[in-house]
Protein backbone atom coordinates (compact mmCIF):
# COMPACT_ATOMS: atom_id res chain seq x y z
CA UNK A 1 0.00 0.00 0.00
CA UNK A 2 1.35 3.45 -0.92
CA UNK A 3 2.01 5.87 1.89
CA UNK A 4 0.10 9.12 1.37
CA UNK A 5 2.13 12.28 0.93
CA UNK A 6 2.16 14.76 3.78
CA UNK A 7 0.06 17.15 1.69
CA UNK A 8 -2.55 14.46 1.05
CA UNK A 9 -2.58 13.54 4.74
CA UNK A 10 -3.00 17.15 5.83
CA UNK A 11 -5.82 17.73 3.37
CA UNK A 12 -7.49 14.50 4.47
CA UNK A 13 -7.14 15.52 8.12
CA UNK A 14 -8.77 18.85 7.36
CA UNK A 15 -11.55 17.06 5.48
CA UNK A 16 -12.21 14.70 8.39
CA UNK A 17 -12.37 17.63 10.82
CA UNK A 18 -14.67 19.59 8.52
CA UNK A 19 -17.02 16.63 8.29
CA UNK A 20 -17.04 16.35 12.07
CA UNK A 21 -17.64 20.09 12.54
CA UNK A 22 -14.36 20.50 14.39
CA UNK A 23 -11.75 23.28 14.15
CA UNK A 24 -8.30 21.94 13.26
CA UNK A 25 -5.50 24.07 14.71
CA UNK A 26 -2.14 23.64 12.99
CA UNK A 27 1.09 23.72 15.00
CA UNK A 28 1.91 27.21 13.72
CA UNK A 29 -1.33 28.60 15.11
CA UNK A 30 -0.87 31.63 17.33
CA UNK A 31 -2.95 29.86 19.95
CA UNK A 32 -0.72 26.78 20.13
CA UNK A 33 1.68 28.27 22.76
CA UNK A 34 -1.30 29.15 24.95
CA UNK A 35 -2.68 25.63 24.60
CA UNK A 36 0.73 24.14 25.36
CA UNK A 37 0.97 26.12 28.59
CA UNK A 38 -2.53 25.08 29.60
CA UNK A 39 -1.99 21.40 28.88
CA UNK A 40 1.41 21.38 30.62
CA UNK A 41 -0.15 22.99 33.69
CA UNK A 42 -3.10 20.57 33.64
CA UNK A 43 -0.69 17.64 33.37
CA UNK A 44 1.34 18.95 36.29
CA UNK A 45 -1.74 19.47 38.44
CA UNK A 46 -3.22 16.13 37.50
CA UNK A 47 -0.04 14.21 38.31
CA UNK A 48 0.79 13.38 34.70
CA UNK A 49 4.37 12.96 33.48
CA UNK A 50 4.45 15.41 30.56
CA UNK A 51 6.99 18.21 30.66
CA UNK A 52 6.31 21.46 28.86
CA UNK A 53 8.79 20.48 26.13
CA UNK A 54 6.99 17.16 25.66
CA UNK A 55 3.66 18.92 25.29
CA UNK A 56 5.03 21.51 22.88
CA UNK A 57 6.60 18.96 20.56
CA UNK A 58 4.49 15.85 20.83
CA UNK A 59 1.09 16.39 22.40
CA UNK A 60 -2.00 16.91 20.29
CA UNK A 61 -5.13 17.79 22.21
CA UNK A 62 -8.89 18.16 21.92
CA UNK A 63 -10.36 21.19 23.68
CA UNK A 64 -14.06 21.13 24.51
CA UNK A 65 -16.33 24.15 24.78
CA UNK A 66 -13.92 26.62 23.18
CA UNK A 67 -16.84 28.81 22.15
CA UNK A 68 -18.18 29.00 25.70
CA UNK A 69 -14.70 29.75 27.04
CA UNK A 70 -14.42 32.68 24.62
CA UNK A 71 -17.70 34.11 25.93
CA UNK A 72 -16.29 34.10 29.45
CA UNK A 73 -12.93 35.42 28.25
CA UNK A 74 -14.68 38.39 26.65
CA UNK A 75 -15.72 39.60 30.10
CA UNK A 76 -12.15 40.13 31.28
CA UNK A 77 -11.27 43.85 31.31
CA UNK A 78 -9.35 45.30 28.36
CA UNK A 79 -7.52 42.23 27.07
CA UNK A 80 -10.51 39.88 27.23
CA UNK A 81 -12.38 41.18 24.17
CA UNK A 82 -9.13 41.32 22.18
CA UNK A 83 -8.22 37.72 23.00
CA UNK A 84 -11.78 36.58 22.37
CA UNK A 85 -11.83 38.24 18.94
CA UNK A 86 -8.47 36.66 18.12
CA UNK A 87 -9.84 33.29 19.20
CA UNK A 88 -12.92 33.64 17.03
CA UNK A 89 -10.77 34.72 14.09
CA UNK A 90 -8.73 31.57 14.62
CA UNK A 91 -11.90 29.50 14.38
CA UNK A 92 -12.38 28.76 18.05
CA UNK A 93 -16.06 29.62 17.90
CA UNK A 94 -16.94 25.97 17.22
CA UNK A 95 -17.75 23.68 20.09
CA UNK A 96 -14.60 21.57 19.86
CA UNK A 97 -11.04 22.37 18.73
CA UNK A 98 -8.28 19.90 17.86
CA UNK A 99 -4.70 21.21 18.19
CA UNK A 100 -2.02 19.16 16.43
CA UNK A 101 1.60 18.92 17.59
CA UNK A 102 4.55 19.77 15.28
CA UNK A 103 5.84 16.20 15.38
CA UNK A 104 2.50 14.78 14.32
CA UNK A 105 1.97 17.43 11.65
CA UNK A 106 5.17 16.30 9.90
CA UNK A 107 4.26 12.63 9.56
CA UNK A 108 1.41 11.51 7.26
CA UNK A 109 0.48 8.32 9.08
CA UNK A 110 0.92 9.79 12.55
CA UNK A 111 -1.24 12.74 11.55
CA UNK A 112 -4.08 10.55 10.31
CA UNK A 113 -3.81 8.25 13.33
CA UNK A 114 -3.89 11.26 15.64
CA UNK A 115 -6.86 12.84 13.90
CA UNK A 116 -8.92 9.68 14.37
CA UNK A 117 -7.75 9.55 17.98
CA UNK A 118 -8.86 13.13 18.64
CA UNK A 119 -12.15 12.67 16.78
CA UNK A 120 -12.83 9.80 19.16
CA UNK A 121 -12.58 12.33 22.00
CA UNK A 122 -14.88 14.66 20.10
CA UNK A 123 -17.55 11.94 19.99
CA UNK A 124 -17.14 11.20 23.70
CA UNK A 125 -17.37 14.88 24.62
CA UNK A 126 -20.48 15.42 22.52
CA UNK A 127 -22.17 12.38 24.00
CA UNK A 128 -21.13 12.80 27.61
CA UNK A 129 -21.04 16.62 27.73
CA UNK A 130 -19.86 18.37 30.91
CA UNK A 131 -20.17 15.33 33.22
CA UNK A 132 -17.85 13.39 30.93
CA UNK A 133 -15.25 16.17 30.91
CA UNK A 134 -15.37 16.38 34.71
CA UNK A 135 -15.24 12.60 35.07
CA UNK A 136 -12.09 12.44 32.94
CA UNK A 137 -10.50 15.07 35.17
CA UNK A 138 -11.20 13.36 38.48
CA UNK A 139 -11.42 9.63 37.73
CA UNK A 140 -8.55 7.47 36.46
CA UNK A 141 -11.11 4.87 35.39
CA UNK A 142 -12.97 7.38 33.21
CA UNK A 143 -9.64 8.60 31.85
CA UNK A 144 -8.69 5.06 30.87
CA UNK A 145 -12.13 4.41 29.39
CA UNK A 146 -11.89 7.65 27.42
CA UNK A 147 -8.33 7.41 26.20
CA UNK A 148 -7.94 3.70 25.43
CA UNK A 149 -10.60 3.52 22.67
CA UNK A 150 -9.06 6.62 21.09
CA UNK A 151 -5.65 4.96 21.12
CA UNK A 152 -7.38 1.95 19.58
CA UNK A 153 -8.45 4.22 16.71
CA UNK A 154 -4.82 5.26 16.26
CA UNK A 155 -3.79 1.60 16.34
CA UNK A 156 -6.19 0.82 13.50
CA UNK A 157 -4.72 3.54 11.26
CA UNK A 158 -1.12 2.61 12.10
CA UNK A 159 -1.77 -1.05 11.34
CA UNK A 160 -3.87 -0.73 8.19
CA UNK A 161 -2.19 2.29 6.58
CA UNK A 162 1.22 2.40 8.26
CA UNK A 163 2.09 -1.28 8.05
CA UNK A 164 2.62 -1.63 11.80
CA UNK A 165 2.15 -4.99 13.47
CA UNK A 166 -0.81 -5.09 15.83
CA UNK A 167 1.55 -5.96 18.70
CA UNK A 168 3.81 -2.97 18.03
CA UNK A 169 0.81 -0.65 17.78
CA UNK A 170 -0.59 -2.09 21.02
CA UNK A 171 2.70 -1.56 22.85
CA UNK A 172 2.99 2.00 21.59
CA UNK A 173 -0.52 2.74 22.81
CA UNK A 174 0.14 1.24 26.23
CA UNK A 175 3.35 3.19 26.52
CA UNK A 176 1.52 6.40 25.68
CA UNK A 177 -1.14 5.66 28.28
CA UNK A 178 1.50 5.62 31.00
CA UNK A 179 1.51 9.42 30.77
CA UNK A 180 -2.09 9.79 31.94
CA UNK A 181 -1.62 9.20 35.68
CA UNK A 182 -3.65 5.98 35.59
CA UNK A 183 -3.68 3.73 38.64
CA UNK A 184 -3.34 -0.05 38.41
CA UNK A 185 -7.06 -0.87 37.90
CA UNK A 186 -7.37 1.86 35.28
CA UNK A 187 -4.31 0.55 33.42
CA UNK A 188 -5.79 -2.93 33.53
CA UNK A 189 -9.00 -1.55 31.99
CA UNK A 190 -7.04 0.27 29.28
CA UNK A 191 -5.11 -2.90 28.57
CA UNK A 192 -8.34 -4.86 28.19
CA UNK A 193 -9.80 -2.31 25.79
CA UNK A 194 -6.65 -2.29 23.66
CA UNK A 195 -6.48 -6.10 23.64
CA UNK A 196 -10.01 -6.13 22.28
CA UNK A 197 -9.02 -3.66 19.56
CA UNK A 198 -5.93 -5.72 18.76
CA UNK A 199 -8.08 -8.84 18.41
CA UNK A 200 -10.39 -6.96 16.02
CA UNK A 201 -7.45 -5.89 13.88
CA UNK A 202 -5.92 -9.36 14.02
CA UNK A 203 -9.23 -10.67 12.68
CA UNK A 204 -8.82 -8.39 9.66
CA UNK A 205 -11.71 -6.13 10.67
CA UNK A 206 -11.97 -2.35 10.77
CA UNK A 207 -12.69 -0.64 14.07
CA UNK A 208 -16.23 0.44 13.29
CA UNK A 209 -15.20 2.37 10.18
CA UNK A 210 -12.18 4.25 11.55
CA UNK A 211 -9.88 3.13 8.73
CA UNK A 212 -12.52 3.39 6.01
CA UNK A 213 -13.18 7.03 6.89
CA UNK A 214 -9.48 7.84 6.51
CA UNK A 215 -9.24 5.97 3.23
CA UNK A 216 -12.26 7.80 1.85
CA UNK A 217 -10.81 11.17 2.86
CA UNK A 218 -7.44 10.29 1.31
CA UNK A 219 -9.00 9.10 -1.92
CA UNK A 220 -10.85 12.39 -2.18
CA UNK A 221 -7.40 14.02 -2.16
CA UNK A 222 -6.14 11.88 -5.03
CA UNK A 223 -4.51 9.07 -3.07
CA UNK A 224 -4.76 5.52 -4.38
CA UNK A 225 -3.85 2.37 -2.50
CA UNK B 1 -0.03 -21.42 50.60
CA UNK B 2 1.93 -18.25 50.03
CA UNK B 3 0.94 -16.36 46.91
CA UNK B 4 3.84 -14.72 45.11
CA UNK B 5 3.68 -12.49 42.06
CA UNK B 6 6.82 -12.92 39.95
CA UNK B 7 7.46 -10.16 37.40
CA UNK B 8 10.25 -11.03 34.97
CA UNK B 9 10.41 -10.37 31.23
CA UNK B 10 13.12 -12.92 30.48
CA UNK B 11 11.17 -16.12 29.88
CA UNK B 12 13.99 -18.46 30.83
CA UNK B 13 14.83 -16.57 33.99
CA UNK B 14 11.14 -16.35 34.83
CA UNK B 15 10.68 -20.10 34.51
CA UNK B 16 13.75 -20.82 36.62
CA UNK B 17 12.76 -18.37 39.35
CA UNK B 18 9.17 -19.63 39.40
CA UNK B 19 10.37 -23.20 39.77
CA UNK B 20 12.69 -22.23 42.62
CA UNK B 21 10.00 -20.29 44.44
CA UNK B 22 7.57 -23.18 44.09
CA UNK B 23 10.04 -25.52 45.74
CA UNK B 24 10.45 -26.00 49.49
CA UNK B 25 11.10 -24.23 51.71
CA UNK B 26 9.30 -21.27 50.11
CA UNK B 27 6.71 -23.52 48.43
CA UNK B 28 4.87 -20.56 47.00
CA UNK B 29 1.98 -20.51 44.58
CA UNK B 30 3.62 -18.40 41.91
CA UNK B 31 1.83 -16.23 39.38
CA UNK B 32 4.09 -14.92 36.66
CA UNK B 33 3.84 -11.72 34.66
CA UNK B 34 6.13 -10.89 31.75
CA UNK B 35 5.29 -7.21 31.43
CA UNK B 36 4.49 -4.28 33.68
CA UNK B 37 0.95 -4.21 32.40
CA UNK B 38 0.37 -7.89 33.00
CA UNK B 39 1.68 -7.41 36.51
CA UNK B 40 -0.64 -4.46 37.12
CA UNK B 41 -3.53 -6.51 35.84
CA UNK B 42 -2.64 -9.34 38.22
CA UNK B 43 -2.41 -6.93 41.12
CA UNK B 44 -5.80 -5.53 40.24
CA UNK B 45 -7.32 -9.01 40.14
CA UNK B 46 -5.75 -10.75 43.14
CA UNK B 47 -4.06 -10.18 46.47
CA UNK B 48 -0.47 -11.35 46.91
CA UNK B 49 1.58 -12.10 50.00
CA UNK B 50 4.81 -11.06 48.30
CA UNK B 51 6.25 -10.02 44.97
CA UNK B 52 9.53 -10.73 43.23
CA UNK B 53 10.23 -8.07 40.63
CA UNK B 54 13.01 -7.73 38.11
CA UNK B 55 14.29 -4.16 38.02
CA UNK B 56 14.90 -4.11 34.26
CA UNK B 57 11.51 -4.79 32.70
CA UNK B 58 10.03 -4.12 29.27
CA UNK B 59 9.20 -0.51 30.01
CA UNK B 60 8.94 2.12 32.74
CA UNK B 61 8.00 0.27 35.90
CA UNK B 62 7.34 3.21 38.24
CA UNK B 63 3.61 2.58 38.12
CA UNK B 64 4.12 -1.04 39.15
CA UNK B 65 6.49 -0.04 41.96
CA UNK B 66 3.97 2.50 43.20
CA UNK B 67 1.16 -0.04 43.05
CA UNK B 68 3.18 -2.56 45.06
CA UNK B 69 4.17 0.05 47.61
CA UNK B 70 0.62 1.37 47.84
CA UNK B 71 -0.73 -2.11 48.51
CA UNK B 72 2.03 -2.84 50.99
CA UNK B 73 3.12 -5.99 49.21
CA UNK B 74 6.48 -7.17 50.61
CA UNK B 75 8.75 -7.10 47.58
CA UNK B 76 12.10 -8.54 46.61
CA UNK B 77 13.63 -6.65 43.71
CA UNK B 78 16.18 -8.40 41.49
CA UNK B 79 18.58 -7.34 38.79
CA UNK B 80 21.60 -8.60 36.98
CA UNK B 81 22.25 -5.79 34.53
CA UNK B 82 21.36 -2.89 36.83
CA UNK B 83 22.58 -4.31 40.12
CA UNK B 84 24.17 -1.00 41.08
CA UNK B 85 20.74 0.63 41.06
CA UNK B 86 19.21 -1.96 43.38
CA UNK B 87 20.05 -0.31 46.71
CA UNK B 88 18.49 3.01 45.74
CA UNK B 89 15.30 1.41 44.38
CA UNK B 90 14.97 -0.82 47.42
CA UNK B 91 15.65 2.04 49.83
CA UNK B 92 12.96 4.16 48.23
CA UNK B 93 10.24 1.65 49.07
CA UNK B 94 11.80 -0.21 51.97
CA UNK B 95 12.11 -3.38 49.94
CA UNK B 96 14.70 -6.15 49.90
CA UNK B 97 16.97 -6.69 46.94
CA UNK B 98 19.05 -9.45 45.49
CA UNK B 99 21.62 -9.31 42.74
CA UNK B 100 21.35 -11.86 39.93
CA UNK B 101 22.50 -14.50 39.38
CA UNK B 102 21.33 -15.69 42.77
CA UNK B 103 21.55 -19.20 44.11
CA UNK B 104 18.38 -21.06 45.06
CA UNK B 105 19.49 -20.90 48.68
CA UNK B 106 19.90 -17.13 48.54
CA UNK B 107 16.48 -16.73 46.96
CA UNK B 108 14.79 -18.98 49.52
CA UNK B 109 16.61 -17.21 52.31
CA UNK B 110 15.52 -13.80 51.07
CA UNK B 111 11.92 -14.96 50.60
CA UNK B 112 11.77 -16.58 54.02
CA UNK B 113 12.89 -13.37 55.69
CA UNK B 114 10.52 -11.33 53.56
CA UNK B 115 7.53 -13.53 54.35
CA UNK B 116 8.36 -14.21 57.99
CA UNK B 117 8.53 -10.59 58.84
CA UNK B 118 5.45 -8.58 58.00
CA UNK B 119 6.80 -5.73 60.03
CA UNK B 120 8.38 -2.95 57.97
CA UNK B 121 11.19 -4.50 55.94
CA UNK B 122 13.61 -2.06 57.51
CA UNK B 123 13.41 -4.19 60.66
CA UNK B 124 14.80 -7.22 58.89
CA UNK B 125 18.25 -8.11 60.06
CA UNK B 126 21.02 -8.13 57.49
CA UNK B 127 21.34 -11.50 55.84
CA UNK B 128 24.32 -13.69 55.53
CA UNK B 129 24.38 -14.41 51.85
CA UNK B 130 26.92 -15.48 49.26
CA UNK B 131 29.13 -12.56 48.25
CA UNK B 132 28.12 -12.86 44.61
CA UNK B 133 24.43 -12.46 45.37
CA UNK B 134 23.92 -10.31 48.43
CA UNK B 135 20.34 -10.14 49.66
CA UNK B 136 19.99 -6.89 51.49
CA UNK B 137 17.11 -5.03 53.01
CA UNK B 138 17.23 -1.31 52.62
CA UNK B 139 16.05 0.90 55.46
CA UNK B 140 12.56 2.19 54.81
CA UNK B 141 12.24 5.89 54.22
CA UNK B 142 9.90 7.47 56.70
CA UNK B 143 7.34 9.55 54.88
CA UNK B 144 5.25 12.10 56.68
CA UNK B 145 1.91 12.80 55.05
CA UNK B 146 0.07 15.92 56.05
CA UNK B 147 -3.55 15.40 56.98
CA UNK B 148 -5.80 16.64 54.18
CA UNK B 149 -7.69 19.83 54.87
CA UNK B 150 -11.44 19.13 54.90
CA UNK B 151 -13.35 20.61 52.00
CA UNK B 152 -15.61 22.58 54.34
CA UNK B 153 -12.55 24.22 55.91
CA UNK B 154 -11.18 25.03 52.46
CA UNK B 155 -14.46 26.64 51.48
CA UNK B 156 -14.63 28.69 54.67
CA UNK B 157 -11.03 29.70 54.05
CA UNK B 158 -12.07 31.12 50.70
CA UNK B 159 -15.08 33.02 52.02
CA UNK B 160 -13.03 35.97 53.24
CA UNK B 161 -11.45 36.49 49.85
CA UNK B 162 -14.73 35.97 48.04
CA UNK B 163 -16.37 38.44 50.39
CA UNK B 164 -13.73 41.03 49.50
CA UNK B 165 -14.35 40.53 45.81
CA UNK B 166 -18.11 40.77 46.25
CA UNK B 167 -17.59 44.04 48.14
CA UNK B 168 -15.48 45.38 45.26
CA UNK B 169 -18.20 44.28 42.89
CA UNK B 170 -20.93 46.12 44.81
CA UNK B 171 -18.84 49.27 45.14
CA UNK B 172 -18.03 49.28 41.43
CA UNK B 173 -21.63 48.63 40.45
CA UNK B 174 -22.82 51.64 42.47
CA UNK B 175 -20.14 53.86 41.01
CA UNK B 176 -18.24 54.24 44.28
CA UNK B 177 -15.14 52.68 42.81
CA UNK B 178 -13.76 52.81 39.28
CA UNK B 179 -13.60 49.59 37.33
CA UNK B 180 -9.82 49.71 37.19
CA UNK B 181 -9.48 49.97 40.97
CA UNK B 182 -12.05 47.25 41.43
CA UNK B 183 -10.13 44.96 39.12
CA UNK B 184 -6.86 45.75 40.87
CA UNK B 185 -8.43 45.06 44.25
CA UNK B 186 -9.92 41.80 43.05
CA UNK B 187 -6.61 40.72 41.60
CA UNK B 188 -5.04 41.41 44.97
CA UNK B 189 -7.69 39.30 46.69
CA UNK B 190 -7.91 36.48 44.19
CA UNK B 191 -4.99 36.62 41.82
CA UNK B 192 -2.24 37.27 44.32
CA UNK B 193 -3.54 34.94 47.00
CA UNK B 194 -6.00 32.28 46.01
CA UNK B 195 -5.09 31.38 42.48
CA UNK B 196 -1.36 30.74 42.99
CA UNK B 197 -2.07 29.10 46.32
CA UNK B 198 -4.81 27.02 44.75
CA UNK B 199 -2.48 25.93 41.97
CA UNK B 200 0.20 25.03 44.48
CA UNK B 201 -2.32 23.18 46.62
CA UNK B 202 -3.59 21.42 43.55
CA UNK B 203 -0.36 19.42 43.54
CA UNK B 204 -2.11 17.43 46.22
CA UNK B 205 -5.77 18.31 45.84
CA UNK B 206 -6.17 18.28 42.06
CA UNK B 207 -8.45 20.38 39.87
CA UNK B 208 -9.77 22.87 42.48
CA UNK B 209 -6.77 25.10 41.73
CA UNK B 210 -7.82 25.40 38.13
CA UNK B 211 -11.42 25.96 39.15
CA UNK B 212 -10.32 28.91 41.27
CA UNK B 213 -9.04 30.46 38.08
CA UNK B 214 -12.54 30.10 36.63
CA UNK B 215 -14.01 31.85 39.65
CA UNK B 216 -11.54 34.67 39.14
CA UNK B 217 -12.57 35.03 35.52
CA UNK B 218 -16.27 35.03 36.31
CA UNK B 219 -16.05 37.58 39.10
CA UNK B 220 -13.66 39.84 37.23
CA UNK B 221 -16.11 39.76 34.35
CA UNK B 222 -18.90 40.83 36.65
CA UNK B 223 -16.75 43.65 38.02
CA UNK B 224 -15.75 44.87 34.62
CA UNK B 225 -19.30 45.19 33.41
CA UNK B 226 -20.52 46.62 36.68
CA UNK B 227 -18.01 49.45 36.56
CA UNK B 228 -19.36 51.10 33.43
CA UNK B 229 -22.01 53.72 34.11
CA UNK B 230 -22.29 55.24 30.66
CA UNK B 231 -24.97 52.96 29.32
CA UNK B 232 -26.86 51.64 32.29
CA UNK B 233 -29.33 49.54 30.30
CA UNK B 234 -26.59 47.83 28.35
CA UNK B 235 -24.55 47.41 31.48
CA UNK B 236 -27.40 45.76 33.32
CA UNK B 237 -27.91 43.27 30.53
CA UNK B 238 -24.23 42.44 30.44
CA UNK B 239 -24.05 42.33 34.20
CA UNK B 240 -26.65 39.61 34.21
CA UNK B 241 -24.62 37.67 31.64
CA UNK B 242 -21.37 38.18 33.51
CA UNK B 243 -22.90 37.33 36.85
CA UNK B 244 -24.25 34.17 35.25
CA UNK B 245 -20.71 33.33 34.11
CA UNK B 246 -19.47 33.89 37.65
CA UNK B 247 -22.18 31.73 39.12
CA UNK B 248 -21.45 28.99 36.61
CA UNK B 249 -17.77 29.15 37.55
CA UNK B 250 -18.64 28.88 41.24
CA UNK B 251 -20.97 25.99 40.46
CA UNK B 252 -18.18 24.26 38.54
CA UNK B 253 -15.82 24.80 41.48
CA UNK B 254 -18.34 23.32 43.88
CA UNK B 255 -18.75 20.25 41.68
CA UNK B 256 -15.01 19.79 41.23
CA UNK B 257 -14.36 20.19 44.97
CA UNK B 258 -17.16 17.81 45.79
CA UNK B 259 -16.13 15.03 43.42
CA UNK B 260 -12.45 15.46 44.16
CA UNK B 261 -12.87 15.23 47.89
CA UNK B 262 -15.69 12.76 48.04
CA UNK B 263 -15.26 9.26 46.65
CA UNK B 264 -18.99 8.51 46.38
CA UNK B 265 -19.56 11.79 44.54
CA UNK B 266 -16.77 10.91 42.12
CA UNK B 267 -18.25 7.49 41.57
CA UNK B 268 -21.69 9.02 41.07
CA UNK B 269 -20.23 11.28 38.40
CA UNK B 270 -18.68 8.31 36.60
CA UNK B 271 -22.01 6.48 37.00
CA UNK B 272 -23.61 9.13 34.80
CA UNK B 273 -21.46 7.79 31.96
CA UNK B 274 -21.57 4.07 32.74
CA UNK B 275 -23.49 2.82 35.78
CA UNK B 276 -22.06 0.01 37.88
CA UNK B 277 -23.62 -3.35 37.16
CA UNK B 278 -21.31 -5.61 39.14
CA UNK B 279 -19.65 -7.31 36.20
CA UNK B 280 -16.43 -9.29 36.72
CA UNK B 281 -13.32 -7.10 36.46
CA UNK B 282 -11.42 -7.72 33.26
CA UNK B 283 -14.20 -9.68 31.56
CA UNK B 284 -15.38 -8.87 28.03
CA UNK B 285 -18.77 -9.03 26.37
CA UNK B 286 -20.52 -8.10 23.14
CA UNK B 287 -23.29 -5.56 23.61
CA UNK B 288 -25.28 -3.96 20.79
CA UNK B 289 -22.82 -5.55 18.35
CA UNK B 290 -19.78 -3.89 19.90
CA UNK B 291 -17.15 -5.23 22.32
CA UNK B 292 -17.09 -3.96 25.90
CA UNK B 293 -14.72 -4.46 28.83
CA UNK B 294 -15.58 -4.55 32.55
CA UNK B 295 -13.59 -2.31 34.88
CA UNK B 296 -12.43 -3.07 38.41
CA UNK B 297 -15.38 -1.09 39.76
CA UNK B 298 -17.90 -3.18 37.81
CA UNK B 299 -18.71 -0.91 34.89
CA UNK B 300 -18.90 -1.84 31.22
CA UNK B 301 -16.90 0.42 28.91
CA UNK B 302 -16.91 0.24 25.09
CA UNK B 303 -13.64 -0.68 23.44
CA UNK B 304 -14.62 1.01 20.17
CA UNK B 305 -13.88 4.74 19.84
CA UNK B 306 -16.90 7.04 19.70
CA UNK B 307 -17.81 8.47 16.32
CA UNK B 308 -17.65 12.28 16.23
CA UNK B 309 -21.35 12.56 15.47
CA UNK B 310 -22.54 11.28 18.89
CA UNK B 311 -23.25 7.81 17.53
CA UNK B 312 -21.56 4.70 18.85
CA UNK B 313 -19.38 2.70 16.48
CA UNK B 314 -20.35 -0.94 16.06
CA UNK B 315 -18.81 -3.93 14.32
CA UNK B 316 -19.38 -3.96 10.58
CA UNK B 317 -20.33 -7.63 10.73
CA UNK B 318 -20.52 -9.39 14.10
CA UNK B 319 -19.05 -9.10 17.57
CA UNK B 320 -17.89 -12.28 19.20
CA UNK B 321 -16.03 -13.39 22.33
CA UNK B 322 -12.95 -15.55 21.69
CA UNK B 323 -12.09 -18.65 23.68
CA UNK B 324 -9.59 -16.61 25.71
CA UNK B 325 -12.39 -14.24 26.74
CA UNK B 326 -11.47 -11.32 24.46
CA UNK B 327 -14.44 -9.66 22.72
CA UNK B 328 -13.78 -8.32 19.23
CA UNK B 329 -15.27 -7.63 15.83
CA UNK B 330 -15.18 -10.58 13.44
CA UNK B 331 -16.48 -11.69 10.10
CA UNK B 332 -19.45 -14.00 10.01
CA UNK B 333 -18.49 -15.26 6.55
CA UNK B 334 -17.81 -18.98 6.53
CA UNK B 335 -14.57 -19.80 4.76
CA UNK B 336 -15.07 -22.78 2.47
CA UNK B 337 -11.86 -24.76 2.11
Amino acid sequence: MRTPTIEQARAAAQRLCDLAGVTLLRPDSLLRPLIVEGVALASKIGGGSWSRADVAERVSVTLPAAGSALSILRNIPTVGPILATLGETAGLGKDVVVSISPQTWASPIDLLATIQHELGHVGSIRRGRLPWCLAILVSPEARAAGEAPCYAASMAVLVRLGGWSTQAAYERAMHALSGYALDAPALALASGILRSARATLDAGEDLGGVVQEVVTALEAEGWHR
Amino acid sequence: MTRVLLVEDDLDACAALAATLAEAPTSARVTTAGTVLDALGELARSDYDAAVVDLALDGPAETLHEALAFRGVPTLVLSGTRADELPEHARRHGWSYLAKPASAEALHDAMDRLLDDHAPPGDIAPMSTPPTSPAVTAPRQRVTVAAPVPVAVQLVDKLGELGAVVAFCILAYHGKLSGEWAVAGSLAALGVQSIPRGILAARTSGPPGAALGLIGLGLLGALNVGSHDADRARVRGETVAAATSGLLAIFALAIVLLVQACGPAREALVDTQSPRVDCRAGSHRCYANAPEVCSATGRWWPSMPAAPGRTARVCADVCEVRDDGIAHCASSAVVVP
